[in-house]
């Protein structure tokens, strides 16, 4: 097994992006979204991108409809799609005697101090009591920032929003990672800054959410996620409450980028 | 035909593959009640990543092993896995009953799965015949039953999981794996966190084991407050692991554990991270009779614990203060 053989599996099993990031880059990591603090003895950190369709967005942008972007661009791809590739991908880096931990989106989950919400979820739970188990190590859950993890496997960067983006893809993307302590050939660090002098996110939201210096106001994003047609449609199994904004800052970041219109 | 079942299976993410002729299950057995004209069950085994362990173990992360070991293996990749290999069956003109562990249907009157929230379960569904996965595995030939009850197998030792087709194709059997992994070291015994198995038989108390799954141990539990459980006499005890506990009581201590948000599909987190099946593993992996070995030994440093002083009514005091 080497970096060549788990990328190729991955790109059989629908990755289009794919890059392994050095945890040297996140020392000076706060310790509470620390990879080391999930596999101490972890070395690198492999980034998959699974694209979500861009017609998905496209019937959205049309008004035409709105409901399958949030039960298959957001849960199916994050709860189902992932769930069974990540197992792949694990397997074969344990059959090579190297651990592997999982790192999939904790959509409900929010370490203990943070009380931003996830405008995807009807609810999240903050772990308001946790302790340390001993010292030296941060409250337990350790989740890791998926866009500081995206930029050291050069596979995107946290976007103004909060997205994660890259040339590629732009915001149409969904991100899973494995730490392991196999020795792996690493990438370069995501250098393009994308977010250079382009404020398109910030005017596309109808509802403000976005401040050109704060980036995302979670909550009020939350408000507004599903309630901008004044109308509502079911949340999906699992919580994930149908996207009625049409994201519209993806929409116009993803213009951006790309250079064109959807 | 079991050449090619035996490459789907890998293909859809089975680590081991077994065959018992169902002349090997006894006449009485809930096979024949679910599917009269079986001839061969197929037992599948995938592995749990041991990565998924490490949260737990390091004390840093408990969101992946409920959600990728326990929910993912049972919800999403072994049912995809027997209906394809099922489908694979019939089309060669047999019949294929898929069997799959039905979390919240149990036959017992006052049955318990730890692994999800109590008031999920159908209680007494004798209509609904489930058998004993671990003990149909060892038919299969997959591996032996450690003394915990655990399927424990030359590859993952206790850390897989298990599914099931019977169908009425004959295929070629495989042998019963003569048992030689658990030698009765009483690693299972001393791992668990709430006393949960019989040092004697082995018996594993389903209601007691759900009460220290979900955290009920505050020497275990990084989420546990040190007030916690105000309104039990014995919260110390319980907190211990060592209190006296019956179904009843197992609800009412249940219903007092919001530490961690649940999983999907009525799962509860596992707060002690199966501390039987690790304690189990770190014995088989240093007895070096493990198939698959990894660079570095799963368990690196002492185990971590608090002190049941930080719960006494004394210190919960001095830190209101």
């Amino acid at each position: 097994m080497n970096r060549e053989t788990i990328e190729q599996v991955a790109r059989e099993l629908g990755a289009a992006m794919f890059g392994v990031g050095d945890l040297k880059l996140f020392e000076g990591e706060d310790p509470r979204h620390d990879p080391k603090q999930v596999c101490p003895k972890a070395q690198a950190i492999i980034g998959f991108g699974i694209p979500v369709p861009k017609g998905l967005y496209k019937t959205m942008k049309d008004e035409s409809q709105f409901y399958a972007y949030t039960t298959l661009g957001v849960k199916a791809i994050d709860e189902e799609y992932f769930d069974i590739f990540l197992f792949k991908m694990a397997s074969i880096i344990e059959d090579a005697g190297y651990d592997a931990c999982l790192q999939r989106t904790t959509p409900n989950l929010r370490v203990k101090g943070d009380k931003t919400a996830n405008p995807e979820m009807i609810g999240v739970y903050e772990l308001a009591h946790a302790e340390a188990v001993e010292p030296g190590k941060p409250p337990p859950d350790v989740m890791i920032d998926f866009g500081k993890a995206a930029r050291a496997c050069g596979i995107g960067m946290p976007g103004r929003y909060g997205r994660v983006i890259n040339r590629e893809y732009g915001p149409f993307m969904r991100y899973a990672f494995i730490i392991t302590d196999a020795p792996l050939e690493t990438n370069a660090p995501y250098a393009d800054d994308l977010c250079a002098g382009c404020d398109a996110c910030v005017k596309a939201c109808d509802a403000g959410c976005i401040d050109v210096e704060k980036g995302l106001d979670s909550w009020k994003c939350w408000e507004h996620y599903n309630k901008a047609r004044g109308y509502s449609l079911p949340r999906t199994q699992w919580g994930y409450q149908a996207c009625l904004c049409g994201r519209k800052c993806d929409v116009a970041c993803w213009e951006h980028i790309k250079g064109v219109k959807l | 035909m079991k050449h090619e079942l035996l490459k789907l299976a890998k293909e859809c993410g089975a680590d081991l593959v077994g065959v018992a002729p169902a002349s090997r299950f006894p006449a009485d057995h809930k096979i024949f009640r679910i599917y009269p004209q079986v001839k061969s069950v197929i037992g599948l085994a995938f592995r749990c990543l041991r990565g998924s362990y490490r949260g737990t173990e390091e004390g840093t992360t408990y969101y992946q092993y409920t959600t990728m070991s326990v929910e993912n293996m049972e919800e999403t990749v072994m049912p995809i896995a027997l209906v394809r290999l099922a489908n694979r069956i019939e089309s060669k003109g047999f019949t294929a009953v898929p069997q799959r562990r039905h979390q919240t249907i149990m036959e017992a009157e006052d049955g318990m799965n730890p692994e999800v929230a109590y008031d999920a379960i159908a209680r007494g569904r004798v209509e609904e015949p489930q058998f004993d996965f671990t003990d149909a595995a060892v038919r299969c030939g997959l591996g032996e039953r450690g003394f915990h009850g655990a399927l424990l197998t030359d590859d993952f030792g206790p850390m897989q999981r298990t599914c099931f087709i019977l169908t009425d194709a004959e295929l070629e059997p495989d042998q019963v794996v003569t048992p030689h992994l658990c030698d009765r070291c009483g690693a299972c015994v001393k791992g668990c966190p709430g006393k949960c198995i019989d040092p004697e038989s082995g018996e594993v108390d389903p209601w007691r084991c759900a009460v220290y799954y979900n955290g009920a141990n505050g020497t275990k539990n990084p989420f546990m407050p040190p007030e916690a459980f105000p309104d039990f006499e014995d919260r110390l005890a319980i907190i211990a692991g060592e209190a006296e506990i019956d179904s009843e009581k197992a609800k009412r201590i249940l219903d007092a554990i919001y530490f961690y948000p649940p999983a999907q599909h009525s799962y509860t987190c596992s707060i002690c991270g199966r501390a039987c099946d690790v304690a189990c593993y770190c014995h088989l992996e240093k007895k070096g009779v493990l198939k698959r070995t990894f660079k570095t030994p799963f368990r690196t440093r002492p185990e971590w614990k608090f002190q049941l002083d930080d719960f006494a009514p004394e210190s919960v005091n001095a830190r209101q203060e």
